[in-house]
């Protein structure tokens, strides 16, 4: 996994290693300097130290986004032993100063980088070798009896060992590393994610206790308004009997239609209240008697001066339907009374169809009408709280909106179609509950 | 672009380091430039110490010329220590001191870890036609020259097919009269007298 969090942890390893480095590398350079005493080898300490400092320090100001200067830090050590070897002329304990090159290039945490430098001390040795072996002029080995060819077989796979180790050691720190820096890194955004889980609870625990809340007072003011309301329109009807000026039996009947229409408004926001505080019931519904009550119920809505429209049911009552009956008998009511409501006075015989389709699935219901029709513009906007098409509306403006409720209650989908003028077609499917929940 | 710059950098850095080991290779390998007003001296010729080496008797003679600011000297001091150890009994060892500092016999015993008779007359290096350190003299028990030359042909001593030295007291025993040594034996290799300077 590469991200900022580790690449900023590598760069700041890198940056560690390189400080230490510099120590290293003064040190080496004492070091050649301190063993130019014993054979005054100054020549050598000074002139091949320098060059080498050079080549490490020109590559890292050169070169300072890639790691080739480590690279060369490694050749860099590899010189350092050869140096150091020199100036002890053949001093073979000298030799080991290879293998602290090694571990010290263990911290840049990259096996690689033991490469250069196992690949000098092997050409060193291998091109040395060769030139003995063919009696070149002079002698590059000891020839102590003890250093036999045996010997020298087990240093070199002594000496790749220390290598291969080093190496394998650079390679575990970085996978180490990256592991620990992953885990920390989830632990991280895991406990974020809880912390962020448990304020999501708290609030959506507090949202929907107030949203009860809300529904209650709803409910509860609403129905506590419809109480009044009646006594109002009794009083209203006794004055309406009392009298016969018919100044006042016009203002009475101007009373009684406001009273009416508040009631509905009050009767829509309980609807609503008690659409979305009750949990959704379970029954067996015949349409056909539903549909008989819905339009009895409406029978005597509206105005005297409109028209009487029509109410034809096609019911076709294949399977059993179990759904939320007074939901639907809200949906059917508003859908219903919309139709009555918005009759086209150009149309000769106002009507409301409904038709229902029930299969062991679902039912679909169609209410149409040929009333004044809803502008395309406004198919989706209807369905939305107090919108009203015109100012002429009649209603609250929470009919479609109520409707739209209760048909996402049942789990079911509600589209329009309809033309200015000709009419409006609502589709709703409503699934069948039975086919779920009841055993067959 | 400054990747090329790093790496011809590299190179030439390299190469400078290669040059360096070298060049003091080449400078090591050369034999020792022969003094102005030098006399040879030739083997068998008869050497009179004068008393100047407390070595009196009929043993061989065995003369180290070194200096202690030679580092060719210095590195040689194990390997003479191991040949006075070994031929202590049948041949007479000696240092000669070549050097323009103060020093006494203690310090010089010291250093090799060795109680053999110490001199600092440099005559005895003319003498015997020593014009370099570290060199080698043997003298038979007539006190003529059997051997002046290098202790090895590798600097470090480790060549035991060119231990010189040592190959000229097994010659002297084995009573080989007119030993043959190669150049590489008899030309003077190392430091300059008196002073360490190797040019």
């Amino acid at each position: 996994m590469e991200n900022p969090i580790h690449n900023a942890l590598l760069e700041q390893i890198k940056h560690k290693s390189d400080k230490l480095m510099n120590y290293f590398l003064i040190s080496f350079y004492i070091c050649g300097l301190l063993l130019a005493f014993f054979y005054d080898t100054w020549l050598i300490a000074v002139g091949v130290g320098s060059l080498s400092l050079m080549a490490y320090y020109s590559t890292k100001w050169l070169l300072p986004a890639s790691n080739a200067y480590q690279y060369v830090l490694s050749v860099v050590f590899g010189i350092f032993m050869a140096q150091y070897i020199y100036q002890m002329h053949g001093l073979f304990e000298m030799h080991f100063i290879a293998f602290i090159g090694s571990a010290i290039l263990v911290t840049y945490q990259n096996w690689k980088l033991q490469i250069p430098l196992a690949l000098l001390v092997v050409v060193h040795h291998a091109s040395f070798g060769y030139l003995q072996y063919i009696g070149y002029g002079n002698v590059y080995f000891t020839q102590l009896p003890y250093m036999t060819l045996q010997t020298f077989i087990i240093h070199g796979i002594l000496a790749t060992v220390v290598f291969f180790i080093c190496g394998l050691w650079g390679y575990q720190l970085n996978k180490l590393n990256r592991r620990l820096i992953k885990q920390t890194y989830e632990m991280g955004r895991f406990q974020e994610e809880q912390l962020q889980k448990k304020v999501l609870e708290r609030s959506n625990d507090e949202l929907r206790k107030s949203n009860k809340e809300l529904d209650s007072f709803v409910y509860s003011v609403s129905h506590d308004l419809r109480a009044p309301l009646s006594s109002v329109l009794g009083v209203v009807g006794l004055c309406e009997t009392a009298t016969e000026d018919p100044f006042m039996l016009k203002n009475v009947g101007l009373i009684k239609t406001s009273i009416k229409k508040l009631d509905g408004f009050i009767i829509d926001i309980l609807d609503y209240s008690r659409n979305s505080r009750m949990e959704v019931t379970n029954c067996e519904i015949h349409f056909n008697e539903l549909l008989s009550e819905v339009s009895n119920n409406l029978k005597f809505m509206g105005n005297e001066e409109q028209r009487k429209v029509s109410i034809r049911t096609i019911v076709n009552n294949g399977d059993p339907f179990y759904s939320d009956k007074s939901r639907l008998s809200i949906i059917l009511n508003n859908l219903i009374s919309n139709g009555m409501r918005y009759q086209n006075p150009q149309a000769p015989d106002p009507f409301v169809e409904v038709e229902v389709n029930v299969s062991k699935s679902a039912a679909s219901i169609r209410v149409k009408d040929n009333g004044v029709g809803i502008d395309k513009e406004n198919h989706e906007k209807v369905f939305r709280m107090f919108y009203r098409v015109s100012n002429k509306s009649i209603g609250s403006g929470l009919g479609l909106y109520i409707v739209k409720e209760a048909v996402v209650k049942l789990n079911g989908t509600i589209s329009l179609t309809s033309e200015v003028g000709k009419g409006t077609e609502f589709s709703i499917q409503i699934p069948n509950i039975w086919n779920t929940s009841m055993p067959r | 672009m400054k990747t090329v710059i790093a790496i011809l950098l590299l190179t030439a850095i390299f190469s400078s380091i290669a040059g360096i080991f070298w060049y003091t290779d080449w400078k090591y390998s050369l034999p020792t430039p022969l003094p102005k007003q030098y006399h040879a001296v030739n083997t068998g010729a008869f050497i009179d110490l004068k008393g100047k080496l407390p070595v009196s008797g009929n043993k061989p003679v065995f003369i180290h010329f070194f200096n202690p600011d030679c580092p060719c000297s210095r590195f040689n001091i194990p390997y003479f220590k191991s040949l006075a150890r070994q031929y202590g009994d049948k041949v007479r060892f000696a240092i000669v001191v070549l050097n323009n500092k103060k020093y006494t016999s203690a310090e010089i015993q010291d250093k090799f870890d060795l109680n053999v008779p110490v001199s600092f007359d440099s005559s005895i290096a003319a003498a015997c036609g020593v014009y370099s350190t570290p060199q080698a003299v043997l003298l038979d028990a007539n006190q003529r020259l059997y051997y002046r030359g290098n202790y090895n042909r590798s600097r470090y001593c480790t060549d035991t097919r060119s231990n010189f030295a040592q190959m000229a007291i097994e010659s002297l025993f084995n009573d080989n009269r007119h030993p043959m040594f190669s150049i590489d034996a008899v030309k003077a290799y190392g430091c300059q007298l008196p002073a360490c300077t190797l040019k």
